[in-house]
């Protein structure tokens, strides 16, 4: 190496230059695709008439009808929507309480531990030590409550995160000087905060349903009386042939990404400047004391 | 930069109110709300989480009899998990189930890193962001167990991999024979992979979506080259988010039971899958002894974090 | 690496650059704020935003009520508060499927029963039993031989079949005498009712075996003719195998296949002791060394999956694997289930009843187990999965009522499945494994270490 080289672009990088924006979407592609591939695959094998997983051999929607008569399934469903829609209320509540209280409490570092640690807990860890522990040693029964206290405390730390993400836009002066203008602590909450952080708690609504709708290794390990979809599921490709379970799956795919195509298309034909601007103005008739802080 | 958790950073009476408004005696007591605010749900989380996880490590020193655990101090447990006078096949997992966990974070770290910074930095205030985003998230709406079994499909011997290329074969007149791709550790790669993607491109994404515009701007005109603006600029602003992104993956990888149970097969193995089943086998000492030497990797890059960045900053991203 | 250290300036960009919402929250908040006349901000803004805190309000109270109410009707059942419907929990091979609905049979139960699928998983099975399932539910259907501990702890009582069942004089002798999964070892106490048995021994793909009409037995193992244990172990399908994942059927299929080849010496069949479980561990890991099986497989999709798609050419699995893949729609198997020269590893399931059975709903509990002795569900269960079910009421149900609820039924069919799986039952090397041993961890620590 002591010849000095000087700077030539590559073969690769003059060719992303001229294509980079198309190379890029390429590789995107493929990533979603790739990420994508097992949902698809559910709704191939959902049509598969044998419902063996194995390329189609003949089509047929009989698994479709047949879901909706397997009661077991349909129990399962209704009380994993139950349960999913009990941890959302709860999660989200506690959530912001801990989220409204996190800026003012001295011990941020001790907060964030307790709240946030439990993500990095593999879910059947924390199944397996809580189910021994209330059965072995505290001798409480399993039931609807200890999936629900499982699910919360699964749900709690993203709901927590999503909603302080959101509330670092807030301006605490802004809450301050709502108060020092005659606002008690909820009119401050309400008219300053909610609407800054109300994105903040429809993401943690979202992110709460879908973690407890498929919430596995927890309900396995705390369920009392009845599976949940998930769990229903496992038993289901234990012991049995059931292909209505692929159906449901590929339900569930179908529809959201009906819903996301439906998203896109609003987005595409609604206007977003305008609201950019009016929500300008609103911070600035407040008076944000912030607001040239805010880098944009 | 005190935005978020600054505590007075602003005195609200620049010139000096002598009376003070009920909500300021609020704001000058607020230790009951906030203790009432705060209090109830951390107890919760420690009442319902840490109590019990803490307790795994003592149960790990304890005997199991008739499917109890019995106050009887031993390091039984942890001879079979680390083979001490007996077979060393937990090590060999272990070991094993560790090596994929890092090649399934770096992975997933490059190819997260990319789809972020795609939708991050160049897609920038395109209203397709979003969308593309959820897309990234439909697999956690479907059920883990099914979608990891239809990973199936194209890996089988007759799956569709094989049959293109047995087919392209035959037109070109070569000779073909299956590959095997199912039941090897590069099957549950491919599994592990579309699973705990997600799991790093939206930390790194969320990182990405606060890069300031001028800060790219400022490099570009300082003429860095887009390659040096990313390893210079973006990396170092993004670090935090891929570092949640790997710890995402790599503990999830540790305590994943069900891709290697499904896609992989005899010596894929991986160490929750012995823990399911010594939980199974009434082993539960073991099972505990497992959890607790996962609990201890994962503890160990939680205070790595503390030290490197402050754990305050997770809130953060 | 220059771009590491981030303790100087780099910190100080990320800590202002972070406190940004992020992009997609901007989104999410301009899609919401959309349909705000403009103009009106302030007061527009102030109407809707405590306006969508009443709804927001309402709606989750409605919600609340909503799960609450679903948890309810699901669990409790306060829509028929009149009678509270029985809980069972049991493995789903126990249910008819068919005509089954969560809370009544359309076949002659007529009886409210809400059915919650259970692993198959002894642990698992004690776990819940011995400590909050015995008040939860009424009766349980799961793997015989897994009743002792069961019993032990409380979990499940006995009583008196022939006074408490009217139907139990026409349950098959091979079932209602010497039947270690129903009775307590030591007392003989019975403690179940048998409503579905088996014996189990390997599924294979005679296409692949028989490829040209005759046995293909060059390979190394004794009794590689396809009528042995031999066939999994047989270097001619290196790799082309598979085992369950599970310790509790393939562990006592493997001693049998030992200790009748002379193999090794098993001292006990039905509960193995230790260094039985050495010698099937040891010979386990030697055929897996040399690449022997393609998987250890779990799951009864697992199963059908492999031999569906040529995976594997024998793999040890239960029987309706293999009817199913004889019936596939498309590119059927021609599967065949093993008659091993060895012995079949038998099983049954049978009714417990709980003690909150017994003191809340003694009746009902009988007249589900009696209903399980009946025509309709051994005509169902032979028909659906060709188990033996537990009287000859299948057969005659099945001739008198071809076209009954879920038919049509077969009678001859019936007939046949019966008289073949009872057969199962009256040879004498066939064996009941025990599923729930003292032992258990030794089986787990070994199994755990093959299948890893």
């Amino acid at each position: 190496m002591s010849e000095v080289v000087p700077y030539r672009p590559g073969a690769l990088e003059s060719f992303l230059s001229r294509h980079g924006r198309k190379v890029w979407v390429v590789f995107v592609a493929l990533g979603a695709l790739y990420v994508l591939v097992p949902p698809i695959l559910l709704v191939i094998v959902s049509f598969e008439s044998s419902g063996v997983v194995r390329i189609p051999q003949g089509f047929t929607l009989r698994w479709y009808a047949e879901m909706f008569t397997d009661i077991g399934l349909m129990n399962a469903l209704f009380k994993s929507i139950g349960l999913a829609i009990l941890t959302v209320v709860i999660s989200v509540f506690l959530a912001l309480q801990v989220a409204l209280g996190y800026r003012k409490t001295k011990h941020k570092t001790l907060v964030i531990a307790i709240m946030i640690l439990p993500i990095f807990l593999p879910g059947m860890i924390q199944g397996f030590s809580l189910s021994i522990l209330l059965t072995q040693f505290l001798g409480v029964q399993r039931t609807f409550l200890t999936e629900l206290i499982g699910h919360i405390s699964w749900a709690l730390p993203f709901a927590f995160l999503v909603i302080l993400t959101s509330m670092s836009a807030v301006q605490r002066e802004t809450v301050m000087a709502a108060m020092d203008l005659g606002a008690n602590p909820w009119r401050a909450f309400r008219d300053i905060e909610y609407p800054i952080i109300k994105p903040g708690l429809i993401s943690a609504a979202i992110f709460s349903f879908v973690l407890s709708f498929n919430e596995f290794s927890r309900t396995f390990y705390l369920q009392g009386i009845g599976p949940t979809v998930p769990t229903f599921v496992f038993n289901k490709i234990t012991v049995d042939i059931t292909p209505e379970i692929f159906a449901l799956s590929a339900l569930t795919v179908v529809l959201s990404l009906g819903l996301i195509a439906l998203g896109t298309l609003y987005l595409t034909f609604v206007g977003r400047t305008a609201k950019k601007v009016s929500e300008a103005e609103m911070l600035a008739d407040m008076g944000t004391p912030g607001q040239a802080e805010k880098p944009t | 930069m005190e935005r978020g958790h600054g505590v007075g950073v602003l005195d609200p009476h620049p010139g000096g109110s002598p009376i003070p408004t009920p909500a300021e005696r609020f704001a000058e007591h607020p230790r009951l709300l906030h203790l009432l605010q705060i209090a109830p749900t951390l107890a919760f989380v420690v009442a319902f989480v840490f109590i019990p996880v803490a307790s795994i490590f003592v149960w790990s020193f304890l005997r199991v009899e008739n499917a109890r655990f019995v106050p009887e101090f031993t390091l039984q447990a942890y001879y079979v998990l680390f083979g001490v006078g007996e077979s060393a096949y937990l090590v060999d997992i272990l070991v094993r189930t560790l090596r994929v966990a890092v090649t399934q974070t770096l992975i997933a770290l490059v190819l997260g890193f990319a789809v972020a910074y795609f939708v991050g930095i160049k897609m920038r205030g395109s209203r397709y962001a979003l969308p593309l985003l959820l897309l990234f998230a439909i697999p956690f709406l479907t059920s883990y167990l099914l979608r990891t079994l239809s990973w199936w499909l194209p890996l089988q011997e007759r799956g569709v991999i094989n049959v293109i290329l047995g087919n392209l074969a035959a037109l070109l007149g070569l000779p073909f024979e299956p590959l095997k791709l199912l039941f090897t550790e590069f099957a549950v790669h491919v599994g592990l992979l579309s699973t705990y993607l997600p799991f790093m491109i939206f930390p790194i994404y969320l990182a990405m979506s606060r890069v300031d515009e001028t800060v790219l701007q400022a490099s570009a005109d300082l003429g860095g080259r887009p390659r040096h603006t990313v390893l210079r600029v973006v990396i170092p602003l993004v670090l935090p988010g891929m570092l949640i992104g790997s710890v995402f993956v790599f503990v999830g990888v540790m305590g994943d039971s069900v891709v290697p149970l499904f896609l992989g097969g005899p010596g894929n193995s991986l160490i929750a899958q012995l823990m399911d089943q010594a939980v199974s086998g009434q082993r539960w000492s073991l099972a505990a002894a497992i959890a607790s030497v996962i609990l201890a990797i994962a503890l160990v890059l939680i205070i790595a974090w503390e030290r490197f960045f402050g754990l305050r900053r997770i809130g953060e991203i | 690496m220059g771009y590491w250290p981030l303790s100087g300036f780099g910190d100080s960009v990320i800590y202002m650059t972070l406190n940004r919402e992020p992009a997609f929250l901007e989104e999410f908040l301009l899609a919401e704020e959309e349909g705000q006349p403009e103009g009106l901000e302030d007061e527009g803004e102030g109407i809707s935003r405590r306006s969508f805190m009443k709804y927001a309000a309402v709606g989750g109270v409605a919600a609340a009520a909503v799960g609450v109410t679903a948890w309810g009707g699901l669990t409790q059942n306060w829509f028929t508060p009149a009678k509270v419907p029985m809980q069972w929990w049991g493995i789903g091979t126990t249910t008819p499927e068919m005509g089954f609905s969560g809370e009544t049979f359309s076949g002659a139960l007529g009886d409210t029963v809400v059915f919650t699928e259970a692993p198959w998983d002894p642990t698992q099975l004690s776990n819940k039993m011995c400590s909050d399932g015995k008040d939860q539910f009424d009766f349980i259907t799961n793997a015989g031989t897994m009743h002792e501990p069961l019993f032990d702890c409380g979990g499940i009582v006995d009583f008196d079949p022939e006074t408490a069942l009217p139907g139990w004089s026409r349950v098959y002798s091979q079932l209602r005498t010497n039947n270690p999964t129903i009775s307590i070892a030591e007392t003989g106490q019975i403690v179940g009712i048998p409503i579905i048995q088996n014996g189990d021994s390997v599924a294979m793909d005679l296409d692949e075996i028989w490829g040209d009409g005759t046995p293909n037995s060059g390979g190394d193992a004794p009794g590689t003719g396809g009528d042995s244990y031999g066939l999994l172990f047989d270097d001619q399908w290196n790799g082309l195998t598979a085992v369950e994942k599970f310790w509790a059927c393939p562990i006592y299929k493997v001693a049998n296949y030992l200790e009748r080849n002379n193999l090794e010496t098993i001292s006990n069949l039905e509960t193995l002791e230790n260094a039985d479980i050495t010698k099937v561990k040891t010979f386990m890991l030697d055929q897996k060394a040399g690449g022997q099986f393609k998987t250890f497989w779990s799951g009864w999709s697992t199963a059908v999956q492999l031999l569906a798609n040529k995976e594997v050419v024998a793999l040890d699995t239960w029987e309706p694997v293999v009817f199913a893949v004889r019936a596939l729609a498309q590119d059927p198997i021609n599967a065949y289930y093993m008659a091993p020269s060895e012995g079949y590893y038998l099983w049954n399931i049978p009714v417990y009843m709980t003690p909150h059975g017994r003191d809340a709903n003694l009746d009902r509990v009988l007249g589900f187990g009696e209903w399980t002795l009946g025509g309709w569900y051994g005509a169902r269960i032979t028909t659906l999965r060709g188990y033996l079910t537990a009287t000859p009421d299948a057969v005659s149900y099945a001739r008198d009522n071809p076209d009954a609820d879920g038919g049509p039924y077969d009678a001859d069919f019936i007939q046949g499945r019966h008289d073949k799986v009872k057969a199962k039952f009256n040879d004498d090397v066939s064996v009941y494994g025990n599923q729930s041993p003292a032992n258990i961890s030794n089986y787990d620590a070994a199994w755990s270490e093959v299948t890893a």
